[in-house]
């Protein structure tokens, strides 16, 4: 058993303040899209704590797109596109076969390269996809709402509303997917507990190549 | 100390002058239509020579549209069929439409005029009719409008303006006609302000015609025999009063502690808001092409030069109900005239929105506490001149004291105004149904209407005898609905006897503004649940009728700036209601506007995900615990 340093102290605390607000967002989200299910709420905070949590996730996120550029960190969503898809099966093949087999975990997992094939291509979608279709339209339903901008007649708030319930529902998709699969490390809690403390016990597992950084 | 000494003389002053009457005034000669001194003609008294001694009488009639209800041009787009003019409450219609012959015109204001304080120019003398604009309806503090009424409703117009002076002692009425005092007159013939109550318009005056306004010692009732007019389209009332202090029969009364009308108990008059033209306290604002850097425009004129021709196209907005053209509309004071809304709405989020989306009253009337009418049935009369009605906002009868007074939420309805604003605000929505006759589908008039449906004070025999379902001999309850064809040829059959050309029912929606009876802040809706959740306010079925009239569906109202986005339904029992539909592109409601497929797809993928990783995490636990298998 070989304890890693996979996440540095920055990494850690980006992840868990966009998992606070991302959170905060789903259910003020919730709150606002169903009124009638959450009725002991008012919409009035529900609202505010929405813009709240939003506001504190576009920051984290600036934040954080500066501190992965700067640090040379933006290299952990880099695709090889020679030998993807091999690696991308390779690693969906385990997550459907091997892991019930006790099959060794097909990549190693080092801080320079935490995250898997799938990962990576699923990252890489939420963050230049569907992170700036949410944050764009609902950052123009703010504006707009607000007048602080004039929409253009066909950029309605109506329109951007349908475009911001869609990325929604695909990130609560998304954000369910990533929870489960951090329970796919050597013990179902190992991967939360490497995000906390930052060390994370590797490639000592029967059977295992190296460590699980999944979700 | 001077201030003071200054402050209390003037107090003192203020509270040794009489409450109402205006103290400058000076004594008045009450003339006649001759010009002459009443005391020595003993001739009716004329309104316009009285003031007109001083007062430009010719530029106040001239720019009161008051003076000219009922005539010229009311603002309907051409084409338009000439029942949309009418207001389906009180069956007033243009007079113009009543035709030019004198008999037209005298049942015209027999049945309407005493809604109208006079006419004036060539009209008042339009059919020898002599109906005076009345100033004193509404500048003396004590006018006697139940005796004016009553001797217009039976056609003795020239009484009206000294029906008017009946509370003031100046005149008596007996057997052998009017007469006027000699004790209430100076002994050089004049009287003076404070015998005849000279006063600046109260909102009592208004109320007159207007009302309910009420402000009075007494608690408020409902006179189920005089109901107002505003009553009847809104349940409005103008009251500093509460409703918990009223004699109404009403649903937790105990809590509805605000004033009726958070304006009136703040001590605001009508006229603070529909002001005279030219008032020089209350428009003194600069116009919208002076220089950016003046807000006031200090050449006003002079107060001499307003008292000599006050400018009686009094400011108001948008009405809900056609106007006589060539005035001025939309010019009153409104709510942000007065208050910042942003400034005081700042908790409210996206406040601008909010401001630009809703009129000030949307969330500021949040409930009547009356009943208002929800139809009216104009086909087939109860009694002469008195339709058959519905009401919402009260359980049971209306004349019945012991029913409950629920009161109403409004709907609320987009109103687009030509300045271009667009604001959903309250208003009660009425259905009201109606004989038409000619190619100009104009209302079958009211005399026409009761000559062909009553005899001698009854319902007309003939309409009895193919009416009359359970052999009394006489029409009440349902049998009054003209429901069934046969019904509705009957007395179809009777509108042409006496005259009526093609008789035919038309059916009209009207949604009336709601302005009145405003409450503070502390009462106003805060729950954005009310327009934001499923039963959004801006999508709620409304009902209208019991029963349809003839099987006449009303259309969409084709006057007024307010626009229903909506369809008329009927109900499982034969009744009529209003669905409305908040389909306006331009509007968002988070909570209310939602995408079914969106959301089906969405919550599909999320159970799926949901699924996936119940299966995957079971099969993982299940090989977890196979000897040798899992991690």
């Amino acid at each position: 058993m070989q304890r890693v340093y996979i996440y540095r102290k920055y990494v850690r605390l980006w992840h868990w303040v966009q998992a606070g607000s991302i959170l905060a967002l789903i259910i003020s989200g919730l709150m606002i899209h169903f009124p009638a299910a959450t009725g002991a709420f008012s919409l009035h905070p529900a609202v505010n704590a929405h813009h709240l949590a939003a506001a504190v996730l576009l920051l984290n996120g600036l934040l954080g797109l500066f501190f992965y550029i700067t640090t040379g960190e933006i290299r952990q969503l880099s695709i090889q596109l020679r030998g993807m898809l091999e690696s991308a099966v390779a690693q969906a093949r385990y997550y459907t076969q091997g892991i019930f087999k006790g099959a060794p975990y097909p990549f190693e997992k080092t801080p320079a390269r935490r995250l898997n094939p799938l990962q990576r291509i699923t990252y890489i979608a939420v963050m230049f996809f569907l992170l700036p279709l949410q944050v764009v339209s609902g950052s123009l339903l703010w504006l707009g709402g607000h007048q602080y901008i004039a929409l253009p007649p066909e950029l309605t708030l109506t329109g951007l509303s349908l475009a911001h319930t869609l990325a929604a529902w695909l990130f609560c998709s998304f954000l369910l997917m990533h929870i489960y699969l951090t329970t796919t490390g050597r013990t179902p809690l190992a991967n939360i507990q490497a995000m906390v403390t930052g060390w994370e016990e590797n490639g000592h597992a029967p059977g295992q190549k190296g460590g699980h950084a999944d979700g | 100390m001077l201030k003071r000494t200054i402050l209390a003389i003037s107090m003192l002053l203020c509270l040794a002058l009489p409450v109402h009457a205006s103290p400058m005034h000076p004594r008045i000669s009450l003339l006649d239509s001759e010009g002459n001194n009443v005391l020595e003609s003993g001739a009716a008294v004329s309104p316009l020579n009285t003031c007109g001694a001083c007062h430009d009488s010719s530029f106040i009639t001239d720019t009161s549209f008051h003076a000219w209800l009922g005539l010229g041009n009311y603002g309907i787009a051409p084409g338009t069929p000439g029942y949309q003019a009418l207001d389906p409450v009180t069956y007033s219609y243009p007079l113009a439409q009543a035709g030019q012959d004198p008999g037209s015109i005298r049942g015209w204001l027999r049945n309407q005029g005493w809604r109208h304080p006079g006419l004036a120019g060539d009209a008042l003398y339009s059919g020898d009719c002599n109906y005076e604009y009345n100033c004193f309806l509404c500048h003396i503090a004590t006018p006697d409008n139940l005796t004016r009424r009553d001797v217009v409703t039976n056609g003795d117009f020239g009484s009206a303006a000294q029906a008017t002076l009946a509370k003031t002692g100046i005149v008596t009425r007996d057997p052998a006609g009017w007469a006027f005092d000699p004790r209430a007159f100076n002994p050089d013939g004049t009287v003076s302000a404070a015998t005849l109550g000279i006063t600046n318009p109260s909102a009592a005056n208004c109320g007159q015609c207007h009302g309910p306004v009420h402000l009075g010692d007494s608690p408020f009732t409902l006179d189920v025999g005089n109901i107002p007019v505003t009553l009847s389209r809104t349940g409005e009332v103008f009251s500093p009063k509460r409703p918990v202090d009223s004699g109404l029969n009403l649903q937790g009364k105990a809590g509805l502690t605000a004033p009726w009308d958070i304006h009136a108990a703040r001590l605001l008059k009508c006229s603070d808001c529909h002001f005279a033209g030219n008032d020089p306290a209350a428009t003194n604002r600069a116009d919208p092409g002076a220089p950016r850097h003046l807000s006031v425009e200090a050449r006003g004129m002079s107060l001499g030069e307003y008292l000599k021709a006050p400018d009686h196209s009094l400011a108001r907005g948008y009405g809900s109900i056609p106007a006589p053209g060539g005035f001025t509309v939309g010019n009153m004071r409104r709510c942000g005239d007065c208050h910042d809304a942003a400034h005081s709405h700042g908790w409210l989020p996206f406040t601008e929105l909010h401001l630009d989306s809703l009129s000030c009253e949307a969330c500021h009337i949040p409930r009547l506490n009356a009943p208002a009418r929800s139809m009216t049935d104009w086909t087939m009369l109860k009694a002469p001149s008195t339709p058959q009605a519905e009401y919402r906002g009260i359980a049971g009868p209306l004349g019945d004291p012991l029913s409950l007074i629920t009161g109403y939420q409004p709907a609320l309805v987009r109103r687009d105004l030509p300045d271009g604003t667009r604001r959903y605000g309250p208003a009660n929505l009425h259905a009201a149904w109606l004989w038409v006759s000619g190619e100009q589908a104009r209302p079958v008039p009211l005399d026409l209407l009761n000559e062909a449906l009553f005899f001698a004070g009854k319902h007309h025999p003939r309409l009895v005898n193919a009416l009359d379902i359970d052999g009394d001999h006489r029409l009440s309850g349902t049998e009054l609905q003209l429901v069934t064809e046969d019904a509705v040829q009957a007395v179809a059959s009777r509108l042409t006897a006496v005259g009526v050309d093609s008789p035919r029912i038309e059916a009209m929606l009207r949604p009336y503004g709601i302005h009145h009876g405003a409450v503070s802040g502390r009462h106003a809706i805060k729950e954005c649940a009310q327009c934001h959740g499923e039963g959004s306010r801006l999508a709620t079925t409304v009902a209208l009728a019991s029963y349809i009239p003839g099987g006449v569906v009303p259309e969409q109202p084709v006057t007024g700036h307010r626009l229903l986005t909506g369809v008329t339904v009927t109900t499982a029992v034969g009744g009529l209601a209003y669905s409305l539909t908040a389909t306006d592109p331009g509007i968002y409601l988070a909570g209310f506007h939602r995408w079914p497929l969106i959301d089906l797809l969405g919550g599909l993928l999320f159970v799926l995900v949901v699924c996936g990783v119940g299966v995957h995490a079971a099969l993982r636990i299940a090989a977890r615990r196979k000897p040798g298998g899992g991690h």
